[in-house]
């Protein structure tokens, strides 16, 4: 098979449905050498064959359902993407029950290939800008269903006991006799087992990925409720100058409004709180640049959650870590009212009255000791630092 | 605390049926507070229908102003007061009367206290603390007290409860199940904001002139009906509780319903909602009620999250009914929107969006929201001037979404 078939081939059985949905399929590792193949075949116009095309118009649909309508980069146009396909694609090979049969150190050597694929296609842009916005965009359009990736395993009954067949159909030689149970299809998500593969090598993998997509990380704070929160916490420090898009900002205040603020809370304050208690004036400008921009989308959340749409507060019994960000808001506003608040909202007689209601709310809710702990943290960690 | 008690001695007018006088009751009250219709319109069912009604909702939001106005034109005794987990009964229902005790009579002084309020309104209600719920039960379900040996019955008409938010604690649910419905007071809507300063203004100088101790917000008001004249409505309602099958199947169906989406309502608070949709009935001066009367189902929620899933359930029946009866009372709540007050809201609007050179994402979408409600607002209005600006939202919609600024 040609390069270019071969790289056809590849889109068709792992592309594709990675985007459109459907049966992905995994084959043979790719390695530095499959992914160069891919590059090139990409590069001499992949893009524009029917399945390209198809591929491209997934990807725009993928957007659209984000809000965001707008034409993600050609494969072509992105030299990002050939490493990170080619990255996420071996590192299901790893979760493969084939790769079982390889040894120890032949896994661990793929792994490591798969960890340099995965850092080659990192971002080169480092500021925000609609560049920027757009490969975000991009990136996110391939990779968004990372979360909501599933192998179908069955369990077979045969008369010597129950056999897992793992992502693969069982072979015609394992007859059931027909007395036997029926199969059992069991649906597993596979974001947890990649983390566990090789050592801790899948979890470097799977961070690099969503270094190379940072909307994928941000996306989903929650970890999909796979309960991943400490096994892979989401970027957000260093995510933060893509905040700075306004865009984007709105796009993921949305989504986490969607996710609902007090779970939310609980996922991001934990380490919101621990960098401001680790962070002093005599940290680096671009540490609090960072928090400020979070404590600003922040109160974004809060502004939009609970002035524009009025939604409920959490009960007091609500979990430590979700009243803090309430109670995080109401210090905010007492000692960074520039964080608070967009300046038209100062001034506005209609929404100030309600953002002050809001305040003394959050505060009740938290109780005055709280506030004040967490005011405190604030001028210790930020100061004066620029919004 | 605020104990207050109101003059139950001021006559009422006589010249109108008292159901007549319940209604234009109604219509002071709407005239009073600004937006607050859905609110008002269930305080009279309930009080019509003798049920007990929760109103949830941030301070400042007019709910004890609501109460005590209804009182004062109710004529009746009032109690309010504010409970603290530390509340005792005697706060309530009156403190031990000391000579009897002496004389080895155990009962209590409750002059101007609950035992004796027609309407009462008891603001965080869910803080009250065993010894007080106890009390309380009895005498929300059966309006009796046991007090000693003695066996007290009250002339409580309806008791408003308030509280910031619903309660946590699973002790208080059969507290909670004694409220039949439950509605949540919010914040004026921005384009009723003006207003609310006026109004504001107007009921702050009322006071003044009034006094001290004059309750709040509602000095002028004049008794309009008298509690025995509610009660004789009480009594009559009670002889209209016939319903069609048609009406009950329909009922039927929406209580299954909404229990199927894990709203729990309770046998009793099902029977006695029937009384409510009578009380929608006789209110619009009908004999029998009719499946727009099914309203009432919206404000079963035991919290106010579930509001939402309620509306999705009633509302599809009360469309149909509206379609088939087009002749039909409009929804008040839009009905009753100034259309002076919509134009200058607009004005305003227009402004904003047209002077600031940047608006934030929270400005502007408020703005945006603002112009939703003046739209819906407006579209129950009749005549050129409402299908005028209506044109001037569409514009102003269209010039948004096509700028920059999305």
């Amino acid at each position: 098979m040609s390069d270019a078939a071969a790289a056809e081939a590849f889109l068709g059985r792992f592309v594709l449905p990675l985007v459109e949905g459907g049966e992905l399929h995994v084959g043979p590792p790719l390695g530095p050498a499959g992914v160069k193949q891919l590059a090139a075949a990409i590069a001499l116009g992949l893009d524009g064959t029917p399945l390209g095309e198809r591929i491209h118009a997934a990807r725009q649909l993928r957007l659209a359902a984000l809000g965001r309508p707008a034409a993600p980069r050609r494969l072509a146009e992105d030299q990002g993407s050939a490493p990170l396909l080619g990255a996420l694609h071996d590192l299901l090979f790893l979760a493969h029950p084939d790769a079982a049969r390889l040894k120890p150190s032949r896994l661990t050597a793929l792994a490591r290939a798969t960890q340099s694929l995965a850092k080659a296609a990192r971002l080169r842009l480092t500021d925000p800008s609609p560049e920027a916005d757009a490969l975000l965009l991009s990136r996110h359009s391939l990779l968004g269903g990372l979360w909501s990736l599933r192998r179908l395993d069955i369990q077979r009954n045969s008369a010597s006991g129950p056999q897992l067949f793992r992502g693969v159909a069982p072979p015609r030689r394992w007859l059931s006799l027909g007395s036997e149970p029926p199969d059992e299809h069991i649906e597993t998500r596979i974001v947890p087992e990649l983390l566990g593969l090789c050592d801790g090598l899948g979890r470097s993998v799977v961070q690099a990925l969503l270094q190379a997509s940072p909307l994928t990380d941000l996306w989903d704070p929650l970890r999909a409720g796979l309960g991943l929160a400490s096994a892979l916490p989401f970027g957000w420090l260093e995510h933060a100058r893509w905040l700075r898009l306004p865009a984007t900002a709105r796009l993921l205040v949305r989504r986490y409004l969607e996710l609902e603020l007090p779970a939310v809370a609980g996922a991001l304050c934990p380490s919101l709180l621990s960098t401001l208690e680790q962070t002093t004036p005599g940290s680096p400008p671009s540490r609090q640049r960072a928090l400020c921009t979070w404590l600003s989308l922040v109160s974004h959340l809060h502004l939009a959650a609970h002035v524009l749409t009025r939604c409920p507060l959490p009960q007091p019994s609500a979990q430590p870590a979700v009243l803090d960000l309430y109670g995080l808001y109401a210090a905010l506003f007492e000692q960074r009212p520039d964080l608070a608040m967009p300046p038209d909202v100062v001034s506005d007689p209609q929404l100030r009255p309600q953002v002050e209601l809001h305040v003394q709310l959050c505060r009740e809710r938290v109780g005055p000791t709280r506030t004040r702990a967490l005011g405190e943290l604030c001028v210790r960690a930020l100061g004066s630092a620029p919004a | 605390m605020a104990a207050t008690a109101t003059d139950p001695n001021a006559p009422p007018p006589r010249s109108l049926p008292p159901l007549l006088r319940l209604q234009q009751l109604g219509r002071v009250l709407e005239q009073e507070f600004l937006d607050k219709q859905d609110i008002i319109r269930l305080m009279l069912l309930s009080t019509l229908a003798g049920e007990h009604m929760l109103i949830i909702g941030p301070p400042g939001t007019a709910k004890s102003a609501l109460v005590s106005s209804l009182a004062r034109l109710l004529s009746a005794r009032y109690f309010e007061y504010l409970l603290t987990r530390f509340s005792e009964p005697n706060e309530l229902l009156g403190p031990i009367d000391l000579h009897a005790f002496r004389e080895g009579v155990y009962r209590r002084r409750s002059e101007q206290m609950l035992p004796v309020a027609e309407v009462a309104f008891l603001d965080e209600i869910f803080k009250a603390n065993s010894a007080i719920l106890n009390s309380l039960l009895t005498l929300l379900n059966e309006r009796r007290l046991h007090i000693g040996s003695e066996r007290l019955e009250v002339p409580l008409l309806a008791l408003f409860a308030a509280s910031n938010e619903m309660p946590s604690d699973d002790s208080l649910e059969a507290l909670l199940d004694r409220f039949l419905v439950r509605i949540v007071s919010k914040n004026l809507e921005s384009y009723s904001f003006h207003r609310l300063l006026e109004v504001g203004l107007r009921h702050e100088s009322r006071d003044a002139r009034s006094g001290p101790g004059s309750g709040s917000g509602s000095g002028e008001l004049k008794p309009l009906l008298t509690g025995d004249e509610l009660r004789a409505l009480q009594r009559e309602l009670r002889g209209r509780l016939h319903f069609s099958e048609e009406f009950l199947s329909v009922y039927k169906s929406l209580i299954f319903q909404i229990r199927g989406e894990g709203i729990s309502l309770s046998d009793r608070r099902a029977v006695r909602l029937l009384k409510l949709c009578a009380a929608s009935a006789m209110l619009d001066g009908r004999e029998q009620a009719d499946t727009g009367d099914l309203t009432v189902l919206r404000y079963v929620w035991n919290s106010p999250e579930q509001s939402e899933l309620l509306d999705a359930i009633v509302q599809p029946i009360l469309e149909r009914h509206r379609r088939e009866h087009p002749l039909a009372a409009t929804d008040p709540r839009r009905a009753a929107a100034n259309l002076d007050d919509l134009l200058s809201e607009l004005g305003r609007v227009r402004d904003v969006l047209s002077h600031a050179a940047e608006l934030s994402d929270i400005q502007l979408f408020s703005q945006l929201r603002t112009l939703g409600g003046l739209r819906a607002a407006l579209a129950s209005y009749p005549g050129e001037t409402p299908t005028r600006l209506l044109g001037e939202i569409d514009v102003l919609l269209e010039a948004l979404f096509s700028s920059a600024r999305f």
